[in-house]
């Protein structure tokens, strides 16, 4: 009788640990590397340095850094039932004068569709990767310091930081031969390419 | 004999609650802002958005994310017990901004004998001011910092700061008169030799107005403005 009871909170303990669901093992996905086909939407070269002009005529040069990196993916509640393996195009451009930072970034993380992202100065942007997504903002031609570009997307910022205010990125005019040709702040102020 | 000995097991709990209380001391104090003091930061009068305009015409802003006001409180113990708290008001201003960087402005009043202390940060370049000593006793660029300690009878001299605060009579930017100007010049940088062209190297604050100028060390020069466009 009393090894009986002994044994009981032992009982009770084992019960306990195995009422707890396990977590399944977590499916894993590869979606290998990025298709080079993906690599267009972005005209930048490492090393490359562009230059954008103010609308106040101050030129801003950008240093160009890009590269591709693995990229891990869990998605986890409870437990993590997802994990996925893929890899981003990366470019940052730096400026040489005290502006934001640049970055743009394409990956497969979606295999479904290229996913292409653009932050320029706490203000984020969805490129387009197919020609639906972009019908609505494409116009034909833009004049940017007075040259005409040609399939230009006019994107408006979709998010900026929490609560943020005063004088942010508002809009970017982008196209994949030439990349952002316009940036252009919340005040009016602007930044044009410039092939000076 | 016995009644030593029933004193000290009742002094004994009460030694013990008394040292394990945070909010209870012998001598509690609170230590006010100076009025003066207070109108170089007027929180209730600098804007949501600082503007800020450099001398080749580009607009920056600063927006304001966190404001406070209360007491922060500092204790003094002996053998366990607090002896003494101290509740120092404390008045604060944050603002960030798009273009990276902040900027940050406080004031912490004193106790005996130092006075309410001003301090100061931005884009990475700090410094805190005690009005009483008039001294510069913190300056702080990145992760590294020049200060001088506190001692009981003022700050002592454990490092040689080199950077400066003078208060002017006026500031003339390109759209106003400004009167009655601190103005923090950061000459610390040399010594350690990780110096960027963006270095915060000038910073003017106006009575009633906050943050008017500043200027990075490769000359460019923000002023305050009034209107984004």
């Amino acid at each position: 009788m009393k090894k009986s009871l002994l044994l009981l909170p032992l009982a009770a303990l084992l019960l306990m640990l195995t009422a707890c669901p396990r977590c399944p093992d977590p499916v894993e996905i590869d979606n290998g590397p990025l298709p080079d086909t993906a690599l267009i939407y972005v005209p930048y070269h490492n090393g490359e340095i562009i230059r954008f002009r103010h609308s106040r005529n101050m030129a801003v040069n950008f240093s160009v850094l890009r590269g591709t990196y693995p990229q891990d993916y869990s998605a986890c509640g409870e437990c993590c039932n997802l994990h996925l393996r893929y890899e981003s195009n990366l470019t940052t451009l730096t400026p040489d004068y005290p502006l934001f930072k640049i970055h743009l970034e394409i990956s497969n993380l979606d295999t479904a569709s290229i996913w292409f992202a653009a932050m320029v100065g706490g203000t984020a942007f969805r490129l387009p990767t197919t020609p639906e997504e972009g019908e609505e903002i494409r116009v034909d031609s833009a004049l940017v310091d007075s040259l005409w570009y040609h399939n230009v997307f006019l994107l408006k910022g979709q998010w900026g930081e929490p609560g943020e205010e005063g004088i942010f990125v508002d809009s970017i005019w982008y196209n994949y031969t030439n990349g952002i040709l316009k940036i252009i702040m919340s005040n009016g102020e602007y930044y044009e390419l410039s092939k000076d | 004999m016995s009644f030593p000995k029933i004193s000290l097991f009742l002094l004994f709990p009460l030694l013990l609650l008394a040292a394990c209380n945070e909010n209870h001391a012998i001598k509690k104090e609170y230590f006010y802002l100076e009025e003066d003091h207070l109108t170089w930061l007027p929180a209730d009068t600098l804007p949501e958005v600082l503007l800020m305009r450099d001398n080749h015409g580009i607009t920056y802003s600063f927006f304001r994310k966190e404001e406070r006001h209360d007491f922060n409180k500092s204790w003094t113990s002996f053998l366990g017990i607090n002896t003494r708290m101290s509740f120092n008001e404390y008045r604060s201003l944050g603002y960030g901004s798009s273009f990276n960087g902040g900027f940050d402005i406080s004031l912490t009043a004193g106790f005996p004998p130092y006075g309410d202390e001003l301090y100061v940060f931005l884009n990475g370049t700090a410094f805190a001011w005690d009005f009483n000593f008039k001294t510069l006793h913190r300056v702080e660029y990145g992760d590294l910092y020049f200060s001088k300690l506190m001692a009981d009878d003022g700050y002592e001299e454990t490092e040689k700061i080199l950077s400066t605060v003078e208060f002017l009579d006026t500031l003339r930017t390109s759209e106003r008169l400004y009167h009655d100007i601190l103005h923090f010049s950061f000459r610390d940088l040399p010594r350690n030799g990780q110096t960027h062209p963006f270095s915060v190297v000038d910073i003017y604050l106006a009575r009633h107005w906050g943050l008017v100028r500043y200027d990075l060390l490769n000359g460019i020069r923000y002023e305050r403005v009034y209107d984004a466009s």
